[in-house]
């Protein structure tokens, strides 16, 4: 099951910043796949996709702000900080 | 003459408009879906006296609610009923298009697959079979139809005429798994009994919608009371839960992904070896979990190597502006306005010295702003954020605390503020209380001014240690608070996608770094400029004292000189320095040459250079500094080569001297280390009380004065021990 597979990866790897490239590939898929899946989590409440700096021009503190600009188009978390009983109902 | 209305469906970016001109030419009609902000595009073709009237559908990922555009798309198929949906889809990545298809198929919407993108799937290495993919999707016609290509607007054609002749039709889809089938079944024959519901939905689909948790259409179920559909949901909600537990909706997405990956098998054949895409060679090397770190530490040595050779040549050349020609004319011109002694004072010691001692850092910024702008552009920068946080996330931070950090080495301030994308309170202020040990930009210019007085051969060097023992003490910060204070901070996983690598756009590489380096004058002329003088009069008090130590700056640092000494540094100047560096960092550098331009002699004063002289030593220098920094950077870009050797002793500023005289190499290493761990600035604090209260703000103030101190004194009083004192 792809789907639980992704947040098992979520809920098992606390404080991780996980590459989609990377778990693209450990789950055998392509990256365009995982990119789907995880528009579908979001779509199903899983998960929240957060905009990353992604448009300096539009950013307030691009006069003052260095470095880490444009870092990543986009990221997703769990759509709720889950303890770890919580997470653990997605590893059964 | 028949008409036949045909939507055109397809996840964004598929080429969907494309085609959809390239079928309608001119003759279109642009409006807003009815009640949405959602673009509507209409038009029709004539083919063989069919006329096609075609619905350019806004791109979805998927048939849900979620978004406008994808209720605007679903809401055409279900309820409009188009004669014909022709999903357009990426045949270069036809699994992921394939999930809207099998949602499509679900509506029991005529359907024909329009195949895009196939040049690019060939050039993947990918050879789409369009007759298996059929087979795959139970007979739905799948059509070549790359807009460029001019076959295959004529095969799209043909189908259409095809199918207005009945001369194609698919099966139903697969089914579900058994449960979900079942509870499916259940369900539809609930809605059936219900003719309101019944004509405007089919049936099937409205139950797959229901089982999913679809919002919007539970609410009209709900506002229209149809009690005997909610008692069949609930009862096959719960006959599932058994199964699914939570997870129904997943299971009915898994089971689509299923059929995607499942015709995909069936119909495209992959290379024999997969094609690496130029990102994913790379990142293979750089993100690497053993390679990663080494090689982002590489690159950020030669980002410092480059910012102190290139910019020193015009390091020199801004220094000997400021202190020669600039003190000069300045001297000159209040000369010819009998302006009084105090203010040529105030302007020469005051505004030239404390302005000028920074601003002559202008270049370097420059060279380290370019450096991280062509870095960022290329795509590396994200993967250097990624790697270090691989190492932060190590030690107990939040996987999204590493975007402030990083923001960090910009500058404190907007890091702080960066810190709202972390949900989690503790982890945030946990993040807040980390951002000071970044060493931020506003530090450079005091790791230059050392280094290259007190280590002018691996200035360079001891730059990017500072920045790693920056790293270093916030990860073992990170370490202990998260473990003690901030026990239990919620440590959720984020999964970024991170942007392709790409060539560096030269004109945006440029626009922003010139942006960070305006702010830097901006600031030099603001921030600093009032600094220089109020420590200029502070230096002056009470009027006409004539040893800077017996003023009023000079008696107040000279009371807490006493309290840096063991760390090697107790002098008055490097107490008041540091006293004044709360205000921004760059005015430790400020305060130093003011300091220390007071002490020096005079020695400009009776200088009777004219201004041409002054016009045309500024220009030459100017070309002599750019041709020293091209060979400088020539030498850098080539490791191990030394194309132009170096040519005499370096100039040397009056500060460069004042600060070898004051400061031991190894009491220089302890101050770096002080400014680099100490209370940032006034602004930052500002904006931890503003962020998190002035309880936790109060905490990282007291931790940036003990922590420095600490560190400061234990590597000075460890170098005397090992005899480097």
């Amino acid at each position: 099951m792809m789907l639980r597979a992704i947040l098992n990866l979520f809920a098992v790897a606390p404080g991780k910043t996980l590459s989609a490239a990377a778990i693209a590939a450990e789950l055998d898929i392509s990256p365009a796949l995982l990119d789907h899946m995880l528009r579908t989590l979001v779509r199903s409440g899983r998960l929240v996709e957060v905009e990353l700096c992604s448009d300096c021009s539009a950013c307030a503190l691009r006069r003052i702000c260095v470095g880490g600009l444009g870092i990543a188009r986009r990221g997703y978390r769990l759509a709720a900080e889950r303890s770890a009983s919580a997470a653990a109902a997605y590893t059964q | 003459m028949p008409t036949l209305r045909v939507a055109l469906a397809g996840n964004p970016n598929v080429g969907k408009s494309t085609l959809f001109n390239a079928l309608t030419g001119a003759r279109q009609h642009v409006g807003n879906w009815p009640g949405k902000t959602v673009m509507q595009a209409s038009g029709t073709f004539q083919v063989d006296g069919l006329t096609v009237e075609v619905i350019d559908l806004p791109g979805a990922y998927s048939l849900s609610s979620f978004s406008p555009e994808e209720a605007v798309a679903r809401d055409y198929i279900v309820c409009e009923q188009p004669d014909l949906v022709v999903d357009v889809v990426d045949a270069a990545n036809l699994e992921r298009n394939l999930y809207l298809t099998t949602q499509i198929r679900e509506t029991g919407a005529p359907l024909l697959l329009a195949l895009t993108m196939t040049d690019l799937a060939t050039q993947r290495g990918l050879c789409v079979d369009c007759h298996a993919l059929s087979d795959a999707l139970g007979g739905v016609p799948v059509v070549p139809a790359t807009a460029q290509q001019n076959g295959g607007l004529a095969a799209l054609r043909t189908a259409f005429q095809r199918w207005a002749t009945g001369e194609t039709r698919a099966e139903a889809p697969p089914p579900f798994d058994p449960p979900i089938e079942d509870a499916i079944t259940t369900l539809a024959a609930a809605i059936a009994t219900q003719p309101d519901l019944a004509r405007r939905y089919p049936p099937r689909w409205l139950a797959i919608q229901l089982l999913e948790g679809d919002e919007e259409l539970l609410g009209l179920l709900a506002a229209a009371d149809h009690a005997p559909i909610a008692a069949a949901l609930a009862a096959s909600r719960d006959r599932l839960r058994q199964t699914y537990g939570d997870d129904i909706d997943l299971a009915i997405a898994e089971a689509r992904y299923r059929q995607a990956r499942a015709a995909v098998a069936r119909a495209v054949r992959q290379p024999a070896t997969p094609v690496v895409t130029f990102s994913e060679r790379v990142d293979r090397v750089v993100t690497h979990r053993i390679l990663g770190i080494p090689i982002f530490l590489a690159l950020m040595y030669l980002v410092f190597n480059l910012v102190q050779n290139v910019s020193a040549p015009y390091l020199d050349w801004i220094d000997g502006l400021f202190s020669g020609p600039l003190t000069r004319r300045a001297v000159a011109l209040l000369a010819l306005l009998h302006a009084p002694a105090w203010i040529t004072a105030l302007t020469v010691d005051g505004v030239i010295a404390g302005v000028g001692s920074v601003l002559v850092f202008v270049p370097g910024l420059l060279v380290l702003y370019l450096a991280l702008a062509l870095l960022e552009d290329s795509g590396y920068l994200a993967r250097a954020a990624f790697v270090m946080d691989r190492a932060l996330g190590a030690l107990g931070l939040h996987g999204k605390s590493f975007i402030p950090l990083i923001l960090g080495f910009g500058c404190n301030v907007p890091a702080v503020y960066a810190t709202r994308t972390i949900e989690n309170r503790s982890a945030r202020v946990l993040t807040g209380m980390l951002i000071p040990f970044m060493s931020c930009s506003a530090r450079l210019p005091v790791y230059v001014v050392f280094g290259m007085a007190l280590f002018p051969q691996n200035a360079d060097l001891v730059i990017w240690a500072m920045y790693l023992v920056g790293i270093v003490v916030a990860a073992a910060a990170g370490l202990v608070l998260s473990r003690t204070v901030f026990a239990g901070a919620g440590r959720g996983a984020f999964v970024l996608e991170l942007p392709p690598y790409r060539l560096p756009s030269l004109p945006t590489v440029w626009r922003q770094a010139w942006q960070h380096t305006a702010g830097f004058i901006r600031k030099a002329g603001t921030v600093i400029l009032a600094v220089s003088v109020a420590l200029w009069l502070l230096l002056n008090l009470p009027w006409g004292v004539s040893d800077p130590r017996d003023s009023a700056f000079g008696r107040v640092s000279s009371t807490l000189a006493p309290l840096f000494a063991p760390a090697g540094f107790g002098t008055w100047q490097a107490a008041g320095a540091l006293v004044t560096g709360v205000m921004a960092k760059e005015v430790v550098v400020s305060t130093l040459a003011q300091i220390y331009a007071g002490q020096a002699d005079e020695a400009e004063s009776a200088d009777t250079t004219t201004v041409g002289d002054d016009l045309a030593g500024v220009a030459g220098g100017f070309g002599l500094a750019t041709v020293e920094a091209g060979k400088r950077l020539l030498d850098t870009l080539t490791p191990g080569v030394t194309l132009f050797p170096e040519e005499g002793e370096p100039e040397e500023t009056v500060l460069s001297q004042a600060l070898r005289m004051a400061f031991t190499p190894l009491a220089g290493i302890a101050f770096l280390l002080f400014v680099l761990l100490y209370v940032p600035c006034v602004a930052t604090i500002g904006a931890q009380a503003q962020e998190f209260g002035w309880r936790w703000a109060s905490l990282s103030l007291v931790m940036t004065l003990v922590l420095p101190w600490t560190v400061a004194t234990l590597v000075y009083q460890a170098g005397r021990l090992l005899g480097a004192g």
